[in-house]
């Protein structure tokens, strides 16, 4: 039994992790009908920068004249707020390149309404490459060690062993959560940014500019994608074919929960992660990721809105 | 391809037509085209003679595509020119093994394997429209079930053991396309019940899916470990395919017969349901073109193409693994072919030298091609989407109005 | 330009034009998101007959076809053909079965020849999937394309890429492509739309030469007044996704609600 909650909240803890980077790549999807394929790799990006910018500069080889944050030395004191002080500097510079950069250069000439979404789809392949080689070229091809700012003690109540690191995320990702649904629902920006996700042509109608909507929801997409990449590089280790992994399962949670409903593509972030720890243990460990996957197909089958999404409305 | 559809969008439109018009270019990314044409185009020379050659059958290439651009189809100059182009791209690809180094020919023959992969990955995109990601799941299965069948071997799975009969190469090769067929009606059919992208997500779960399967199943495929398959036994009808150099060519036919296929196809009332379906879907399915079936059909096609190359793939270099069948290689294949150019024959063709390219230069560590090649993807969608091949193609169907235009103007 | 002569056309009563229901649109009844699109719509297409939907911008017209011809999926309602429930069929069946249609957007495959374009619409409608792949790629229908060609006049561009062609060349395509499967009933939605003056007269010969020489059944989604009235033997008006009125042209036209609709009263 203890295994069970101990599993199970692990699983909610990775899940946490899902469903921030779902809630981003539908979001985008949703209100610009943009299919980000180099997702994942937008959230390894943030981790590398994190990286460059705090305590483990001297194995990535980096330039000298790139700033560290925090003090220089690995064995300084309080190693994490190094780290945590790049995170604040990567926010902004994240929402430049992954929200503001990228939708000028990218997505605005690309999507174009009433046109075909497959050049953008192509392009953030081609993207995802070049940022997964890039990556790999100037910084090895070695994963990289990610310190994680929650500490490594792992404590046991009652038998149940349960890591700081998994507690830290589960709380840092409710606060976001409940940050990001506040934000949608309790303020009129997030309402009108609500409203612009689920029918833009209706919220143009309704006079939301939905232009400037869909340029804080990139914003929201990269500050998401660094909050996770601070999240869940500790585990994963910062590697430069994260991505693929990170965004198929970004994707896959998003399609199972539901891609047009924030709240279905939060649902299916904790679903995926839940999913891949129970069948890691009760079933097999090599087949974990594969449980979801089989999941995503059948939801395509039998209910391609996801779990929560609505039915879209063209039925050929 | 959008999947949110409404009334105000469709009204919006009602006094636009035909392309999208994308105003004029900018400087930057002008400049940063043909720096990252240039780059893509020599960074290979010199690397190796592989290397050299490809850049040398892309240059053939587009001067036959320019010499399709001037000279006009429908005269007999245009025939004559049309049939010297294709005998002359033949004579080459049959030519050029002649005194080259094993190596070489390895690399020739991967040319001769990949070109089907890009045929197939054409045929569902350039032709249907939909996007493919799956390519390397289907070489592998391809791959590893012609290998299976091949040397009488014996697998485990969930505690059954089998022993497999020991097939001639060319039913093995046989099987191992229409195994690949059935997976992808399989994975296909849940993916193109409703318009959208969905099968781009069901074919890099499938890919995924496959990999762990390759991977963890030691029983069937032997894991990470992989399996040795040499070629000095293999015979067809009386040749030896031990040499580098027949086993090229005996590749070789097997890519003509599928562009051959699928140039049949395309000519074919199925070739125009295609092309309906990929320029507007939803008009073809108000005429009565069955949108689901039609794709489906193409894809099942490619797949079988990439299973048929996966059987070759494996002889060709004597061992498999599963780590050459991953998502990343199904994302190369899908980009190599959209570069060549959607919707031609050439395309694929085009493609391919790319493909080969890039699986050459990772063997070489610290080398940028890949990125540039990235970058040459992305500029390639901002200013030709429809790829090399589609947007001489394009350019060829707007200096046809123009001379139309022009000529009505003079009667 | 051929001069209309409305009231010769105009003749519900004439007894040679049989009352069969072609088409029969029951309370169909569409939402999207809170706003009614279609409010419990239902009429009778009849054979033969051409019947004009008109409205106010935004009344739902468009939305109403594409719940009939199964591009939507309506909320409550049903659609038989024949006296066959289509209701729950895909787009591509209902065309199959006999319901065509243009949509507004202009949508011929630009890719591909006047002929290509035709045979596309044509093929679907014979033979089987093996015979399309096996068989002549003209399925046989060579005459009945040339005689359509010839019909809509387009016969010195057969060969030309669609894409080349005029806008309104391409709309006279477009409504050729509709009718080459010989449909039970052909659903125009503002074929007038982006055509020049010019070539309109054209157009509505073409319609109504279909109308008279084949008994082709017509339902037809416009806003050009002129362009409707001179063709139809009905006209449904719709407001607010509601059904105003039904009846003759004439009718239509001196009814003090439509004339409120339209003109803000």
């Amino acid at each position: 039994m203890s295994t069970f909650v101990q599993i199970t909240f692990s699983g909610l803890a990775t899940g946490a992790i899902y469903a921030l980077v779902a809630v981003g790549f539908a979001l985008l999807w949703q209100t610009a009908g943009a299919i980000n394929f180099a997702h994942g790799e937008f959230i390894v990006l943030p981790a590398v920068i994190i990286l460059i910018l705090g305590e483990q500069r001297p194995t990535l080889g980096v330039p000298e004249w790139v700033p560290a944050v925090g003090g220089t030395e690995l064995a300084g004191p309080l190693p994490e707020i190094g780290i945590i002080a790049a995170f604040a500097i990567t926010i902004p510079i994240a929402i430049l390149l992954l929200g503001y950069v990228f939708k000028a250069s990218l997505v605005d000439r690309l999507l174009t309404p009433g046109g075909d979404d497959i050049p953008l789809v192509i392009a953030t392949i081609g993207l995802g490459l070049v940022i997964r080689e890039y990556l790999r070229l100037e910084f090895g091809a070695t994963p990289q060690q990610f310190p994680s700012i929650f500490g490594t003690e792992v404590w046991r109540p009652g038998g149940v062993a349960i890591s700081a690191d998994d507690v830290g995320i589960l709380a840092v990702s409710i606060v976001v959560i409940l940050a990001l649904q506040m934000f949608l629902r309790r303020t009129y920006t997030g309402w009108q940014m609500e409203a612009a996700a689920q029918n833009p042509n209706t919220a143009r109608v309704l006079g939301i500019p939905v232009g400037r909507m869909i340029f804080y929801t990139f914003g929201i997409n990269a500050v998401l994608v660094t909050i996770a990449a601070l999240l869940v590089s500790p585990t994963t280790n910062a590697r430069w074919d994260g991505g693929i992994s990170l965004g198929l399962f970004a994707f896959t949670a998003a399609i199972i929960g539901g891609f047009n409903q924030v709240r279905g593509a939060l649902f299916g972030g904790f679903l995926v992660g839940l999913l891949q720890n129970w069948s890691g243990y009760y079933l097999s460990s090599a087949y974990r990721e594969a449980i979801p996957l089989v999941l995503m197909i059948l939801v395509i089958l039998w209910r391609p809105q996801g779990l929560f999404g609505i039915a879209e409305e063209r039925t050929i | 391809m959008k999947t949110v559809a409404s009334t105000a969008e469709l009204r919006s439109e009602t006094e636009a037509v035909t392309t999208v018009d994308r105003g004029a270019m900018s400087w930057p990314l002008a400049i940063l085209s043909v720096v990252t044409t240039a780059l893509v185009v020599t960074l290979p020379l010199g690397r190796s003679e592989f290397a050299g050659i490809m850049w040398l059958w892309l240059v053939a290439l587009g001067g036959v595509l320019t010499l399709n651009l001037l000279v006009p189809m429908e005269t007999w100059t245009g025939v004559v020119v049309k049939w010297v182009t294709l005998s002359g791209c033949l004579a080459f690809l049959l030519v050029f093994p002649i005194g080259r180094a094993a190596s070489t020919l390895l690399d020739m023959g991967l040319f001769a394997v990949f070109g089907m992969v890009c045929v197939g990955t054409n045929l569902v995109h350039g032709f249907a429209g939909k996007v493919t990601l799956a390519q390397a799941a289907f070489l592998g299965i391809g791959a590893y079930v012609s290998v299976l069948f091949d040397t009488g071997r014996e697998i485990a799975v969930a505690s059954v053991t089998v022993t497999l009969p020991n097939l001639p190469f060319l039913l093995a090769i046989g099987i191992a396309g229409l195994t690949c067929m059935v997976f992808s009606v399989l994975i296909g059919f849940p993916a193109l019940r409703v318009q959208g992208p969905w099968l781009a997500f069901v074919t890099l779960a499938f890919n995924l899916l496959v990999y762990l399967v390759l991977n963890n199943e030691e029983g069937l495929t032997e894991g990470s470990r992989g399996i040795r398959i040499l070629r000095d036994d293999v015979t067809v009808f009386g040749i030896d395919l031990a040499s580098g150099r027949n086993y090229y060519y005996f590749c070789l036919v097997f890519l003509i017969a599928a562009t051959l296929l699928v140039w049949w196809i395309v000519r074919s009332p199925w070739g125009r349901a295609f092309k309906a379906l990929r320029d507007n879907p939803a008009r073809a399915a108000s005429l009565g073109v069955d949108i689901r079936t039609y794709t489906l059909l193409a894809f099942s096609i490619s797949a079988g193409l990439a299973g048929v190359a996966g059987a070759l793939y494996a002889r060709l270099i004597e061992f498999v693994d599963p780590r050459g069948f991953y998502i990343g290689q199904s994302f190369d294949f899908f980009l190599a072919t959209v570069v060549g150019g959607l919707g031609t024959l050439v395309g694929p063709f085009i493609g391919v030298s790319f493909i080969t390219i890039l699986t050459d230069r990772l063997r070489i560590a610290g080398d940028y091609y890949r990125v540039w090649f990235g970058l040459f993807v992305v500029v390639m969608m901002l200013l030709a989407p429809k790829g090399v091949a589609g947007s001489f193609n394009e350019l060829r169907a707007r200096l046809q109005k123009r001379r139309r235009e022009h000529g009505a103007k003079e009667t | 330009m051929a001069v209309i002569d409305d009231v010769a056309d105009v003749d519900p009563g004439h007894p040679s034009k049989p009352q069969e229901v072609v088409v029969r649109v029951r309370n169909i009844t569409k939402s999207f998101g809170g706003i009614r699109a279609v409010d419990n719509v239902s009429f009778d297409l009849k054979q033969g007959e051409i019947l004009g939907v008109i409205g106010p911008n935004g009344c739902g017209k468009t939305t109403l076809f594409n719940c009939i011809l199964g591009q939507y999926r309506p909320d409550a309602g049903s659609v038989e053909l024949h006296g066959r429930d289509v209701s729950r069929w895909r787009p591509h069946r209902r065309a199959k079965a006999g319901l065509a249609r243009t949509f507004q957007l202009l949508q011929v495959f630009q890719s591909m020849s006047v002929r290509d374009n035709l045979r596309t619409a044509a093929q679907e409608h014979v033979g089987s999937m093996g015979g399309r792949l096996f068989r002549r790629p003209d399925m046989g229908l060579s005459d009945e394309i040339d005689r359509l060609i010839v019909r809509f006049r387009l016969a010195h561009l057969a060969e030309e890429r669609a894409g080349n062609l005029s806008y309104g060349q391409q709309k006279l395509l477009d409504t050729a492509m509709a009718f080459v499967s010989r449909p039970a009933a052909v659903f125009l939605d503002e074929p007038a739309g982006g055509v020049n003056p010019a070539m309109l007269g054209d157009l509505k010969e073409r319609i109504r030469d279909l109308n008279q020489n084949d008994g082709m059944t017509f339902a037809i989604v416009e806003h050009n007044m002129e362009f409707i009235f001179g063709l139809a033997d009905r006209v449904v008006v719709l407001e607010q996704g509601r059904i105003l009125m039904t009846g003759t042209p004439d009718e239509v036209r001196e009814d003090r609600r439509v004339l409120e609709v339209y003109l803000g009263g």
